[in-house]
């Protein structure tokens, strides 16, 4: 679901060398170094920013809390790690990536002196350059003139990351855990006679207390007809529960729906049909017909990982089929009688066949 | 009744002045505290993701967002006259620029050189030439906060000090940082506070200010704070520093040189003076104790900034700022400083210029706190 993106992360950001250890990066990045080999690229350069930054999170770590950052990876000698912030945030940036070379992408002679290792002409191969702002795209190609060519490997990065990695899925187990207690939390002040906000709020303070990178939500006013972001209204009490919550811990996202009323076998009805359905192969595109309510727009599902929402959604129109080893968010949703509620599941279909939930939805009738 | 935007009646006029049918103005989403939200500025409101918003100098206006589901909220808040909810962003654009009868040869964009060229992309393929682009359109016109912008800039500045005062006493020794972020972060939400941009860390020797991480605080922490909460899209920054148990004299010397620092910049900071001017004077008093080389990165990042998401106006206070003080600008200033001694220290306000110089928007300004163990 598309959120209100916050002006800065919050939340401990610090890489885990316990979890993610320098050999879970050296096999992230072995599909790059492959593919600088084959195709004679000097580098290898992966933007991201704070908004999306799924590519660069996956081959270093790194997650801009603001602003963007940019890794750039030499087909051979020591990466760089160009981060837009100042020299004063260097130390702290240095704790979030296994790259030694962290520089402030506010000295742009960095980004010449890192180019000025190859002999040109060469090829840098780029990933995520179409996230990158015009701005920003001029000042780096007035760098390189006319003495590199660039080229888009957005297609390769994406094959790299084509199934999520057993420490991926590792880390979303755990983010799972989190939006679980914090959908549980959420109804039990709903319950206890909360308004939506403040229950959303409750939620939210739990994930953070539990070292919960970001946290997001959405609420319903009408009676799960729709959700808006936080408005810090605190009034109001509908009828029926609608709330979307998503957590992000050690770089990876879970989220969750809570709903009551009436809708809720309904939407519960069309989840247990889109979870049988999920078969290796299975057209993703059949899961659509049970996204039957408005804030949906018709998908039922997507990836997701280090981005809420990782890859195509799983629309009518989309070819992609259920595969193992991959981390699906999925969403069912009716109105009934002029109440709306929305059942979801974050699943995995693991390689012996086993459908693993990371966690469901909170539902109830009140 | 549609509340009035002022910055689209002084956006006509910036069209008429310029001989233009009309702007677009964009957001991708992002939201920067430090930065103008261009959508924001002509339909006060935050989008969820991609928008625009499409200003006629005969009088039309028209917020254009995505996603579609968030139409009803957008249509209670934004105060342009028509509001769009989509799922394709520059489809609905073209549609409404055709719509409204604009000469697309007559039309400037603004901000779109700071979104994604995925979305200048689809943008400039509407156009048989690249529109002539107004980037710092909306941060120019809403560089003076209207009245009641400087009240929700008020308003943004009381939650910050509850915040603090929170602080002190929820932080205590066997607290992870992040723990207390989570009570604090949610605390001023609570209050009202829509968005935060919060750094809160702690060392007993700090080299900077940071976001929150996984440490325990010890007895003898110094807690830094930089809380800066948004209400009604105006955010307001305080900057303080707390001693877990005792602090020590030396400590309290090097803070006052931050609150000197603090005081001489606001009254340098009168109308017509130039930011250089107030950055010099805030490094005067730290030159004079003999940190003269440190009045530089990565030992300090800057004396102050402006506070988006309005306007970005003055940026940021270095001594290399010509930019000129104007009586109603909002900012904030901070003389934060690393010293050998001590470490990291912070000491900062929002400030409005006044004919006299900057006035502290807090009812407390910074001073060296203790928190008993």
């Amino acid at each position: 679901m598309l959120t209100m993106h916050p002006s800065i992360m919050l939340g401990s950001y610090v890489l885990d060398e316990d979890r993610l250890p320098r050999d879970e990066f050296e096999i992230r990045l072995a599909p790059l170094y492959e593919m600088m080999k084959t195709e004679g690229y000097a580098a290898t350069l992966v933007y991201g920013d704070a908004r999306e930054h799924e590519a660069l999170a996956y081959f270093t770590n790194f997650i801009p809390r603001m602003r963007w950052a940019m890794a750039m990876i030499p087909a051979q000698g020591e990466p760089r790690l160009l981060i837009s912030i100042s020299s004063r945030d260097m130390p702290a940036m240095k704790t979030m990536t296994g790259i030694a070379d962290v520089k402030s992408g506010w000295e742009w002679k960095w980004f010449d002196e890192f180019i000025a290792r190859f002999a040109s002409p060469a090829k840098l191969a780029t990933i995520n350059f179409d996230m990158m702002t015009p701005l920003l795209f001029g000042q780096l190609a007035k760098s390189i003139a006319e003495r590199f060519d660039l080229v888009d490997v957005d297609g390769i990065a994406a094959q790299a990351r084509a199934i999520h990695r057993p420490r991926e899925i590792a880390m979303t187990r755990i983010a799972s855990g989190i939006v679980r207690e914090m959908g549980a939390e959420i109804r039990a002040k709903w319950t206890d006679g909360a308004d939506v906000e403040t229950a959303a709020l409750a939620g939210e303070r739990l994930a953070r207390a539990r070292g919960a990178q970001d946290v997001r939500t959405l609420v319903s006013r009408d009676n799960g007809l729709t959700l808006e972001p936080y408005r810090a209204q605190f009034t109001g009490r509908p009828k029926t529960l609608l709330t979307y919550a998503a957590v992000k811990y050690m770089g990876y996202w879970a989220e969750t729906f809570v709903s009551t009323g009436g809708a809720v076998s309904a939407a519960n009805a069309r989840l247990e049909t889109m979870l049988a359905a999920v078969k290796p192969g299975a057209p993703v595109c059949a899961l659509a017909q049970h996204a039957d309510h408005p804030t949906l727009a018709g998908s039922g599902g997507h990836r997701i990982g280090l981005s809420p929402i990782e890859g195509a959604e799983f629309t009518q129109h989309e070819k992609s089929v259920i595969e193992t080893n991959i981390v699906y968010a999925l969403r069912a949703g009716c109105i009934v009688n002029g109440v709306g509620a929305i059942a979801s599941a974050m699943v995995c279909l693991r390689g012996n066949g086993m459908l693993e939930t990371l966690v469901r939805s909170e539902m109830s009738h009140n | 009744m549609r509340r009035e935007n002022a910055r689209l009646t002084a956006a006509r006029a910036w069209l008429a002045e310029n001989g233009l049918d009309g702007f677009v103005a964009f957001n991708d989403g992002q939201n920067s505290f430090l930065d103008s939200n261009a959508v924001f500025v002509f339909s006060d409101v935050r989008t969820l993701g991609r928008s625009a918003v499409v200003v006629a100098r005969d009088g039309a206006s028209v917020l254009i967002a995505e996603p579609a589901f968030d139409a009803a909220r957008l249509r209670e808040d934004s105060t342009t006259q028509d509001v769009v909810g989509t799922d394709d962003l520059t489809g609905r654009l073209d549609q409404t620029v055709k719509r409204l009868g604009l000469d697309k040869a007559q039309v400037a964009t603004v901000a779109l050189t700071r979104q994604s060229r995925k979305l200048a992309r689809e943008v400039n393929a509407m156009f048989a030439h690249p529109p002539r682009a107004a980037d710092m359109l909306s941060s120019e016109l809403a560089r003076i906060r209207l009245p009641e912008e400087l009240a929700a800039s008020r308003k943004a500045t009381w939650i910050a000090e509850r915040g603090y005062e929170r602080l002190l006493e929820a932080a205590k020794p066997g607290v992870r940082e992040y723990e207390l972020a989570a009570d604090i972060y949610t605390f001023m939400k609570g209050l009202g506070a829509e968005d935060n941009f919060l750094l809160m860390s702690a060392s007993q020797h700090n080299l900077a200010v940071r976001a929150a991480g996984g440490r325990v605080l010890e007895e003898g922490d110094i807690i830094l704070g930089e809380l800066t909460p948004c209400y009604q899209g105006q955010f307001a920054q305080i900057c303080r520093t707390a001693v877990i148990g005792k602090s020590t004299q030396l400590l309290h010397d090097k803070y006052a040189l931050l609150q000197e620092a603090m005081r001489r910049g606001m009254d340098a900071a009168t109308p017509g003076a130039t930011v250089k001017q107030a950055t010099e004077a805030m490094n005067s008093v730290l030159s004079a104790a003999g940190y003269g080389d440190y009045c530089r990165p990565p030992y300090m990042r800057v004396r102050g900034h402006g506070l988006g998401v309005t306007s970005s106006q003055p940026g940021d206070l270095h001594d290399a700022s010509d930019i000129v003080f104007e009586e109603g600008m909002v900012f904030v200033m901070h003389p934060n400083q690393y010293l050998p001694e001590t470490g990291y220290l912070m000491c900062g306000e929002p400030v409005v210029i006044s004919h006299n110089g900057a006035i502290s928007l807090s009812d407390h300004d910074a001073k060296l706190d203790t928190i008993a163990t």
